[in-house]
């Protein structure tokens, strides 16, 4: 009994006509557009062939917030398991145990990455999560001068002034040095009692480690301290919360999710426990049940837009729980000693690849003191734009053109652009790419 | 036989005793100055094995669409086929870097170019950004698209949003996000707009009002046609909150009903999995005279060549690090394609039919403050049954199907929001009536000591919120 005629009769009405007739006719339409329906092989084909329109192919030597690693096979594997991916968000808790305690765990996991005291379920991306890190330094201190360093991101920028929209909150530059480290002395001037928040970069925009950003503490004032991180620099790399920063935000896109041509990504966002009040997103919390039995649970929901409304902290509703949990598998499968393992092996190759690109007559990477984690800055003599379009026609994908990447001349000349390593840069990979640059 | 969910005494990661197990090549420790150095980080130490049944039990652990009937009201749960997830994952579009130049990346553009013909046919609208990364987002987007179009044209003074007390509660944090004052008005007890209200509340101040229809009680608007005329009269935008966009589509769009703007929830209308809590995408549409104010950059053709715009002078900038949440696209692209005009008009018809027969089951045994025909979804309410709407939902989950949407929408009591989707079978829905009805009979101190055949029994949230332990 379940055709839609045997429905009609139990419904007492003639046809699905009926079901819309308080619709007004003046505003009905049939849809077209779209097109005839098509089976499941057809447009499986199709997409293949659209697929190939992509040059997939090419070596990839471009970071700039999105990189290329290794992602074991065990992240695909339980991130398409149909339980997690088809269920929607944990409302009722006693049957979706599963997702909480996998969230609470990545909660837990970020934190231990991040020494920071809380992390919420997930934002966006990292250039929302920034923003969304100005807006929470606001709420929490209602101070407007928020100090970012002038080679900042381009799209970091753009995102944080889109989400500055309507709030009195004013964004200052304070200088760096030349490999992109923050200037100390600059930025020490610049702080003052309307200092909202101080954001930094380690390593800096440029791809250098940055000794500065540790000490930020002894000269914030009442500031918060807003540290963009690279989650991956963090098996080696001094961590947000062995600074004290305030809040810690990263891109999580390096642990365990494609390239995906931007998204879906992850926000990784931690900040101190006496912030919580005041943070946007999602946050999961252990409790018991009625058998005392450990449980999960969506917690501090009195922040959020269903109960809150206008007060609410944020209006997130969903956030990116299925990439946390990617992050979390990717994570546990490597431990310590495969973060590690790709930590090492990626400032490795971006040695190797540092000396790789200033043996080609035009291209010098910007001296620094600092290493380079992944990112490199190369000056070079011709035209980046050139450049770039030059090696992707060639296979590769790098050479990117600083000046659309960051924000403030990175060269007196313009004439600088991006390279990149990770732990799946190989030999080979930068013997082709010598070889192109030598011929251009 | 009573349903059982698997049940496991699940350590967490850091609980788990087996030693790593992912292999590596020996690599040097480079050289790192003493000041960044990192001391000691700390990670789960488990074996690979470990680590998949570890998930593998979570996931037991976990209720979906592919586990059974998900009829949470406002969500949308839809079956996601399959074949999406097998294009989700083909590298010729993953292995894709968002900074790729166009002429290398046609793939991609030319996915993002025909969604947003799509959806622009099925909207009704003229110009679409697919840059928002979830449904709130893409609300966020339109509000701060409504703020600077009256910047543009002088009337910065407009600084409210009008919003009906049964929205969504992501509508007045993103009106309240982009620096509106939100004004709330009363709907009328079957959920409409009242349109007294609605007239006195409109001023030389108003921005925008922001509605979706169907409500959220699953009744079309038919007074849509004169609340356009109210709000465009009072000089303001007209936002259609797209959450509800499943229950019109084919057969009327927010463009012929006189809307300005309006976001899209892919995973609602357009099947694409919604992850447990995420990721979502969330494209904003709008006609001709908010084009300039989107989000870029959008994708434009050229002949056969798709290339980014980034032209538009009065874009309220990005909401996204880089090109939305392109596998999504990808997702609700090949659904659009898959389904084509005739089938998601028939998604449509099938799920308000769906609706309605849920409707009509639930006479006698629970009130539907809301008459007259049902779209999408159905709100019932519970309060003369002498049950909470809570402890029904522990009844329903106990026995294996997910509970429908409580305590929404706010104006009514004890509400149950029920939406079934064209993906559900009469045998589905009987059983949910069947559940309902046993939960109404059920002695009050028998129900509350629900659920007992799941994973866990009912859980503490007030010690969660006191406790606030938020790692291990």
């Amino acid at each position: 009994m379940s055709s839609p005629e045997e429905l009609f009769k139990i419904l007492n009405i003639k046809g699905y006509d009926d079901l819309f007739s308080d619709i007004p006719d003046s505003v009905k339409k049939p849809l077209k557009g779209i097109g005839k329906g098509k089976s499941e092989m057809e447009i499986t084909l199709e997409s293949e062939s659209v697929g190939n329109l992509n040059r997939s192919d090419l070596r990839i030597f471009l970071g700039l917030g999105a990189y290329e690693r290794y992602i074991p096979a065990a992240v695909g594997n339980i991130i398409m398991r149909n339980e997690f991916i088809t269920a929607y968000t944990p409302y009722q808790a006693e049957i979706s145990q599963g997702m909480l305690q996998a969230l609470f765990e990545y909660q837990s996991i970020i934190c231990d990455l991040t020494g920071m005291e809380v992390t919420n379920s997930s934002m966006y991306d990292g250039a929302s999560g920034l923003a969304e890190a100005v807006r929470m330094a606001y709420r929490i201190n209602g101070k407007s001068e928020v100090l970012v360093p002038e080679n900042i991101y381009k799209n970091h920028l753009d995102v944080i002034r889109t989400y500055a929209t309507g709030m009195p909150i004013e964004i200052k530059f304070y200088d760096v040095n030349h490999d992109g480290t923050i200037d100390l002395e600059n930025l020490k001037e610049r702080v003052n009692s309307n200092t909202c928040a101080i954001i930094t970069y380690n390593p800096s925009t440029y791809g250098t480690l940055d000794p500065a950003v540790p000490s930020i503490g002894e000269i914030k004032g009442d500031a918060l301290h807003i540290a963009y991180y690279d989650p991956i620099s963090l098996a080696l790399i001094i961590a947000p919360g062995e600074y004290d920063a305030d809040i810690a935000v990263s891109e999580g896109q390096q642990l365990g999710i494609p390239l995906n041509f931007g998204g879906p990504y992850l926000g990784l966002f931690s900040f101190k426990e006496k912030y919580v009040r005041k943070s946007p997103g999602r946050l999961i919390g252990e409790t018991l049940d009625h058998n005392g039995k450990r449980a999960y649970v969506m917690t501090l929901q009195t922040r959020e837009q269903h109960i809150r409304r206008d007060k609410a902290m944020s209006n997130i509703c969903t956030n990116q729980a299925l990439m946390a949990l990617a992050s979390s598998v990717y994570l546990s499968v490597l431990g310590k000693k495969g973060l590690e393992y790709v930590a090492s092996k990626t400032m490795e190759n971006s040695r190797k690849l540092t000396s790789t690109i200033d043996s080609v007559h035009g291209y010098r990477t910007r001296k620094s003191k600092n290493p380079y984690f992944s990112d490199i800055i190369v000056d070079v003599d011709s035209t980046p734009d050139l450049i770039f379009s030059y090696l992707q026609k060639n296979g590769i994908l790098g050479g990117y053109p600083a000046n659309m990447a960051v924000n403030g001349p990175s060269a007196k000349n313009g004439r600088s652009v991006f390279f990149a390593a990770t732990e799946m840069t190989g030999e080979e990979d930068m013997e082709k790419l010598k070889k192109v640059l030598e011929v251009f | 036989m009573p349903y059982h969910q698997a049940t496991y005494d699940e350590k967490t990661l850091k609980e788990i005793g087996s030693s790593n197990t992912f292999a590596v090549e020996k690599v040097n420790k480079p050289e790192i100055p003493e000041k960044l150095r990192r001391k000691n980080v700390e990670l789960p130490d488990v074996a690979e094995y470990d680590v998949i049944r570890h998930y593998v039990h979570l996931s037991q652990m976990n209720y979906a669409v592919d586990t059974g009937f998900y009829p949470l009201g406002s969500c949308t749960m839809k079956y996601n086929p399959k074949f999406a997830d097998r294009i989700a994952n083909d590298q010729r579009f993953t292995r894709m870097h968002p900074l790729t130049s166009p002429e290398y990346s046609q793939g991609e553009l030319h996915v993002m170019y025909e969604l947003q013909e799509f959806l622009k046919a099925s909207s009704g609208m003229d110009a679409v950004s697919l840059q928002p990364l979830a449904g709130a987002q893409g609300e966020y987007t339109a509000m701060l698209i409504v703020r600077k179009y009256m910047e543009s044209i002088g009337q910065s003074n407009r600084n409210e949003i009008i919003i009906p007390d049964s929205a969504h509660g992501t509508n007045p944090a993103s009106a309240a996000m982009a620096g509106f004052q939100t004004v709330e008005i009363p709907s009328k007890q079957d959920g409409k707009v009242d349109l007294e209200a609605l007239r006195d509340a409109v001023s030389e101040n108003t921005a925008a009002f922001m509605i979706t229809n169907p409500s959220t009680l699953g009744v079309f608007e038919s007074n849509i046609l004169e609340i356009e005329k109210i709000v465009h009269g009072a000089g303001a935008l007209l936002y259609y909150d797209g959450a509800n966009f499943n229950a019109i589509l084919g057969i009327t769009s927010p463009g012929l009903m006189g809307f300005d703007m309006v976001h899209f929830n892919l995973h609602k209308t357009f099947a694409t999995p919604h992850g447990g809590g995420g990721p979502g995408a969330g494209p904003v549409a709008v006609k001709e005279k908010l084009r300039e104010f989107l989000p870029v950059p959008v994708v434009v053709k050229d002949g056969k060549k798709y290339s980014l715009y980034y032209g538009y002078k009065n874009s309220i900038g990005r909401v996204a690090g880089f090109n939305g949440s392109f596998i999504n696209l990808l997702r609700a692209w090949s659904y659009m394609k898959y389904k084509g005009d005739d089938g998601l008009t028939e998604n449509t018809r099938k799920a308000v039919l769906n609706a309605n027969y849920m409707a009509k089951r639930l006479e006698g045994i629970l009130d539907i403050p809301a008459k007259g025909i049902k779209k999408h979804e159905v709100v019932a309410s519970s309060k003369k049954t002498g049950k909470r709407a809570l402890d029904i939902a522990k009844y329903i989950i106990n026995n294996g199907v997910h509970a429908p949407t409580i305590y929404f929408p706010l104006i009514v009591p004890e509400a149950l929001m029920i939406e079934p989707t064209e993906d559900a079978s009469v045998e589905d829905m009987e059983l949910l009536i069947k559940l309902i009805r046993e939960a109404v009979e059920m002695p009050q101190e028998e129900i509350e000591k629900l659920p007992v055949n799941l994973s866990i029994g009912r859980a503490d949230e007030v010690r969660a919120a006191r406790i606030m332990k938020l790692h291990w």
